[in-house]
């Protein structure tokens, strides 16, 4: 078969080839990301109420946030979360997925059983906590009293919002994450491990010099995809605390989101999303640079 | 070979994807285009109700809804009877929840695809009456006015257009855990004469949990329309005629008051700092009190087995109040059906289809001539939300009254209430904070006097 061939020497299949095969993809991507991104960014410079006219008011809603004392706060208890929550989500599925890649009883099934709460929506998985940990009508404390014990105040007291909130973020990514790690240890040479055997290296040993260097790319995709999962948090908290109380579970997409649709200030609401926008576009970049882009030989 | 293959299968994909978003789009422009122009006829002409199904075309029409109760029963059995007298006609109930009703509203007007009829509350119609039609271009304004109680003309109206048609109205009132009142010997007032004070209904109260299986005192179901019935019976209100007023000494009495039902563990504090549900604490005998409404009766009539239930009066503050509320049908423009979006919005709350929709569902009606409607049950609560409703105070109908404030006022109340139980703020620094977004909502719609 005739080719036709570029200057270069490269065949025009071999150019387009690879534009072709990401053109669906680029188009969606289009369509559902960039020009919506286009549009908030037109948006966020008017007062727009959801329909009608555009007004515009240049950068008034973004001087108007860096004075809304309200946003910040959901921002920092969006970090304070994303920071406790994210090295959770990284080593409970990292050592979920360490123990079932070896040779132990019902392996398949405890995949499964950890897998299972990764398919159930975020909205179900809040309403299942609320259901268990509800202050007046939840499962623990219902048991608390029926031992004679006091109540606990899950959700009134910000504290434990908090943490009740983190342990479902947990719970319910854990499983999604391990089938990752799964995935990422069975790729790794059983070679290395047995040269580091015959040297006489310990399991933890054999854990910290092999798997976790040869495990950089997973672990890099685990960081980045759980740390963008965890600051757009959004239906778990609403179904579970309704960003309660007063405010110490409300993260950053809660606040957009009732600025949006319960003050009517799309316009105001989409200035938030941009620099929502910002700060992850800011510290994944930062992540990746301290991971090297999860390169496993980054010298 | 293989490539050539694999570059043909992409472009295949690719034109695909590509096929199935351009078709799409071209059924919506042809319907967009027959729409606008039958919109453009019937815009023209004030339609007669007797024209409705004389157009044999199909038409299809979608309506939002959300339930409460079981009133779909009902509205269904209507559209039922609706299509089988038009018979061109299709009506769409598009059942969802009602905390997602305005932002699906707001999206679907958004992105030019409003149904073409939909349930609304007083917030709808304050926050997207720009979408909706003026029912006085299709029918006779005054006419359709006259059909209804003077004092639901928030309900329906903003300024001078008719927005909606109302469907039943609600009055906030206190249902309470007859068997717990029972078992601690605590007797509610027997009449509107007789009726507790907020300090006496506190005291009993405190009877009733220690003397009884109940856990907790009382549920208020959220802290902006049903707590504003304790604001208004203690003389507040969100506004006046010169701006916000949750700083005066009357408004700051029945938020200090609150506080301390909250604080003294009486009320329960989860349902408003974390959403816990306060129609199961009170299905499930936990709780002595809901202050809540009309709309709960149909529910825990079906719903509660284990005790006795009942209605009794708001305790008195300064004078007696509720806040009234209610639903109607709207028609959104731009849909292409509005004259048979209007046509069925008219049928279906005329008098006889309303009452048989309110008896059914057990609804207060808004029709005058539906005032004296037989329940097959539970008449003795009706009559006490209808005394509740009648003493409602004039500064309730003021708040309401203003065309978008309740996007203000009561999202702002939402949003602070669990600050200050938190502690977080003081009463006086949330009024403050709200009376400032009340006064420059005030002066941006001149409503300032």
């Amino acid at each position: 078969m005739k080719r036709m061939r570029h200057k270069g020497g490269v065949s025009l299949e071999r150019r387009i080839f690879p534009y072709v095969m990401i053109a669906p993809n680029l188009l969606i991507f289009m369509i559902f990301i960039a020009i919506p991104a286009v549009y908030g960014f037109v948006y966020s410079l008017t007062d727009w109420g959801g329909y009608g006219e555009l007004n515009f008011v240049n950068l008034q809603n973004y001087t108007e946030l860096f004075g809304d004392r309200r946003f910040w706060i959901s921002i920092r208890q969006t970090v304070i979360y994303t920071l406790c929550s994210l090295p959770l989500i990284v080593g409970v599925p990292l050592l979920l997925a360490v123990l079932l890649v070896s040779e132990i009883h019902g392996k398949s099934f405890f995949r499964a059983v950890f897998y299972w709460p990764s398919m159930i929506s975020y909205i179900v998985v809040g309403l299942l906590f609320q259901f268990v940990f509800g202050e007046s009508t939840g499962v623990v404390n219902y048991l608390l009293k029926l031992v004679g014990m006091e109540s606990v105040s899950w959700f009134t007291k910000s504290g434990t919002a908090m943490a009740v909130v983190i342990a479902a973020s947990v719970w319910s990514r854990s499983g999604f994450y391990m089938v990752t790690f799964i995935s990422g240890l069975q790729s790794i040479d059983d070679t290395y491990y047995e040269a580091a055997m015959v040297d006489g290296a310990g399991k933890w040993r054999m854990f910290r010099s092999i798997t976790v260097p040869l495990l950089k790319p997973t672990l890099f995709l685990v960081m980045i995809l759980g740390f963008i999962d965890l600051f757009k948090q959004y239906g778990l908290v609403v179904t579970m605390t309704n960003g309660g109380p007063a405010g110490a579970t409300k993260f950053a997409v809660q606040y957009i989101y009732e600025e949006a649709f319960q003050k009517f200030r799309l316009g105001y609401a989409s200035a938030l999303s941009m620099v929502l926008l910002v700060i992850l576009a800011v510290i994944t970049a930062l992540q990746f640079k301290v991971m090297s882009g999860g390169a496993v030989n980054d010298k | 070979m293989r490539k050539s293959a694999a570059i043909f299968l992409s472009i295949c994909m690719t034109a695909a994807c590509m096929t199935g978003c351009g078709s799409s789009q071209s059924q919506t422009g042809e319907t967009k285009t027959e729409a606008a122009k039958d919109s453009g006829t019937q815009a023209d002409s004030k339609a007669p109700k007797e024209d409705a199904g004389s157009d044999k075309e199909p038409v299809v029409l979608d309506m939002m809804w959300w339930t409460d109760g079981s009133e779909t029963v009902a509205m269904q059995e209507l559209i039922e009877e609706y299509e089988s007298l038009n018979p061109n006609i299709t009506i769409n109930l598009q059942e969802i929840a009602f905390e997602d009703l305005t932002t699906k509203l707001q999206m679907a007007i958004a992105g030019g695809e409003a149904p073409a009829l939909s349930r609304c509350v007083e917030t709808t119609i304050s926050q997207l009456n720009g979408a909706m039609i003026d029912f006085a271009d299709y029918v006779d304004g005054e006419e359709l006015k006259s059909q209804y109680l003077s004092s639901v003309d928030y309900l329906y109206m903003s300024g001078d257009k008719i927005c909606a048609i109302p469907t039943e109205v609600t009055a906030n009132g206190m249902v309470y855990n007859k068997t717990a009142f029972e078992q601690a010997g605590v007797e509610v007032p027997s009449g509107p004469d007789d009726i507790w004070t907020w300090d006496e209904f506190k005291d009993e109260l405190k009877k009733v949990v220690d003397n009884s299986d109940v856990q907790y005192g009382m549920v208020i179901d959220n802290a902006s329309h049903r707590w504003c019935t304790m604001l208004y019976e203690f003389g507040g209100s969100l506004a006046t005629e010169s701006g916000g007023n949750l700083s005066s000494e009357e408004s700051q009495n029945a938020i200090k008051f609150t506080k301390d039902l909250f604080d003294s563990g009486l009320a329960v504090s989860s349902i408003w700092l974390s959403g816990e549900d306060p129609n199961n604490l009170f299905r499930s005998g936990q709780v002595a009190v809901h202050i809540s409404g009309t709309w709960m009766m149909q529910n825990y009539d079906e719903n509660i087995k284990d005790f006795e239930w009942g209605v009794t009066y708001m305790p008195i503050g300064t004078t007696r109040s509720s806040v009234p509320g209610g639903k109607a049908i709207t028609v959104f423009e731009g849909t292409g059906v509005e004259k048979e979006a209007v046509d069925f919005a008219t049928w279906v709350t005329a008098q006889e289809q309303n009452e048989k929709y309110c008896k059914d569902s057990l609804f207060v009606s808004p029709r005058v001539d539906n005032a004296n409607i037989e329940y097959p049950v539970r008449s003795e609560e009706f009559a006490v939300f209808a005394d509740e409703l009648a003493n409602t105070v004039p500064a309730a109908g003021f708040d309401l009254g203003m065309p978008g404030y309740t996007a203000v006022g009561y999202t702002a109340l939402q949003s602070l209430w669990p600050e200050v139980l938190t502690g977080a703020l003081t009463p006086e620094q949330m009024a403050a904070e709200i009376d400032e977004q009340t006064n420059e909502f005030m002066k941006k719609n001149n409503f300032l006097k």
